[in-house]
């Protein structure tokens, strides 16, 4: 099979957000992490959470389709925790790094299947999901299905 | 009704819904279970619990609120004018979106789960609220029968979306007005109809008062900013009353709770009833009925010369409080009440807002065979 890369641009605004610019859409970016919640942009750590639940519930639906398994609800919730979150503020003396140390998930799945059939689609889409697998060796995954009526 | 016995034994209104009816109210709503269908399980589930509360030895019986999906969302079928939005569909729209994050995240549950009742129109009775499922219950049993209905201030108040409502009613106060005349409509049908007991459920009261300044504990609340506490409450207590005036033929009482959706104590909502004492007070309604069996509810009040429902389990936990600790509790209250005054019921409800019952049936069973237990031995 030939080789097939994925490319994207990312743009530095002057002062605000970056912009990506991928395929034929684009979308902004803010700092790499931000600690006010007021911040007015998804930064760069959340995009990589939203990848990562992005990833398991679409890979979730892509395996139902297959399957022709009835998912009526699929829904993620997703949190990081960085190893320590002041190295990246230069904060003198803080031992660490500022990487993520362990990322937990919960993916919740309306079905009127059995949970038996969930739970076999679900080890199926880790097997086949490329983010799982490229962070599997570096972060602790803390990832859980439940199914919730 | 006919003679009560001595402290007569009650439940707060829901028992947890069986997962097969769960999911078939998921089912009608997306229209993948027609209405017969799912009234006949319904039936079934109702019967089962009105079943195991006669076995208990309960002296007054709900039907558990098992066709509803919680214990004030469901009337977004029974109104025109509003509708059933999951908070999945209204994460858009919320005003204090890291409110909701919390809660659900404490619940731990998917925002596809919860559902309100939002008003985008001027409302109006399609059938009625709870009369067809008084007259079910009515009809399989000789017990006196209690009907849970939503109060004024709480439906006024979920229902209250700014977003969604705005252009129907300009204000809450406005959609306030709507909700007594279609409450009034119903009571009056109820006692018609010979209902024993109509309980009104305000569990928001307490977030008016206890929660200024702390993250959301009621879903159902946290639709719509909140106002001023005295306002609240002074609102709260007119809406009330305008519901209720003029029936004195039937027994009208009114829960008040903390929560009902954590079995962790520590998150749910801590304080005396005192901050509301004025304002329960003004109420015209017979009895109150209110959590004692958690230490968060603080001291015992007297409440001018209204009966208490005393709350004396804990629906959340699994320890099954004994008889003896249930007397306890009985002749705490008695320092203050007369006997004739007292009832007795569980704290809230078995079931709660979320898709996930506080308590097994089996629990909730035991918990209220120990209140039956405790009441017959005052009893000749
Ligand atoms: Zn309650």
């Amino acid at each position: 099979m030939e080789e097939t890369r994925w490319t994207l641009r990312v743009r530095a605004g002057s002062k605000g957000p970056s912009t990506i610019y991928v395929r034929r859409r684009q979308f902004q970016a803010g700092e790499p992490l931000h600690f006010d919640p007021e911040y007015a942009h998804a930064t760069a750590v959340e995009y990589l959470l939203a990848a990562i639940g992005a990833d398991l519930v679409g890979g979730l639906q892509v395996i139902a389709r297959r399957q022709s398994l009835q998912m009526n609800q699929v829904e993620a919730v997703v949190s990081g925790k960085l190893n320590n979150p002041l190295t990246y503020l230069g904060v003198v003396g803080e031992e660490g790094h500022p990487g993520l140390e362990q990322v937990a998930v919960t993916v919740y799945v309306s079905s009127a299947e059995s949970e038996a059939r969930i739970r076999q689609a679900w080890d199926e889409m880790l097997k086949r999901s490329p983010l799982v697998n490229t962070l599997k060796p570096t972060v602790r995954l803390d990832l859980t299905v439940k199914l919730v009526i | 009704m006919g003679v009560l016995p001595l402290f007569p034994v009650t439940t707060v209104g829901s028992w947890p819904r069986p997962p097969e009816l769960l999911r078939a109210q998921r089912m009608k709503r997306l229209d993948q279970m027609g209405e017969e269908e799912f009234t006949q399980m319904a039936d079934l589930a109702v019967l089962e619990v009105l079943r195991l509360q006669e076995e208990a030895g309960v002296d007054v019986v709900t039907d558990g609120e098992q066709r509803r999906d919680n214990f004030y969302s469901f009337v977004a079928e029974k109104l025109d004018g509003v509708v059933l939005m999951t908070l999945a569909e209204m994460l858009n729209i919320v005003e204090d979106k890291a409110g909701f994050e919390r809660i659900l995240q404490t619940l731990d549950v998917p925002a596809y789960a919860i559902s309100n009742a939002v008003c985008r129109d001027r409302i109006q009775r399609r059938r009625p609220v709870a009369v067809d499922d008084f007259l079910f219950l009515k009809r399989h049993t000789d017990k006196p029968v209690k009907v849970t209905l939503p109060g004024p201030y709480l439906l006024t108040r979920s229902m209250y979306v700014p977003a969604v409502t705005k252009e129907a009613y300009p204000t809450k106060e406005d959609l306030g007005e709507d909700v007594v005349r279609v409450l009034r409509a119903e009571l009056n049908d109820l006692v018609k109809a010979g209902a024993d007991f109509i309980q009104f459920d305000e569990p928001v009261l307490t977030e008016v008062v206890f929660a200024q300044g702390h993250p959301r504990t009621f879903m159902c609340a946290a639709l719509a900013a909140r106002g001023d506490p005295t306002e609240e409450l002074d609102f709260a207590a007119y809406l009330l009353n305008k519901v209720i005036q003029g029936t004195d033929s039937v027994r009208i009482g009114l829960h008040i709770c903390r929560g009902n959706w954590s079995e962790n104590e520590a998150t749910l909502l801590r304080g005396s009833y005192h901050p509301l004492l004025k304002y329960l007070e003004r109420l015209h309604v017979r009895q109150l009925v209110l959590e004692y069996a958690t230490e968060r509810a603080g001291d015992l009040l007297v409440f001018g010369d209204m009966e208490l429902g005393l709350g004396v389990v804990n629906p959340r936990s699994q320890t099954i409080e004994s008889p003896e600790q249930v007397k306890r509790s009985i002749e705490l209250a008695l320092r203050l009440y007369p006997a004739d005054k007292l009832w007795l019921n569980p704290d809230c409800g078995f079931g709660t807002f979320s898709n996930r019952p506080v308590n097994t049936p089996e629990v909730a069973f035991r918990k209220l065979k120990a209140i039956a237990q405790a009441a017959a031995t005052y009893r000749g």
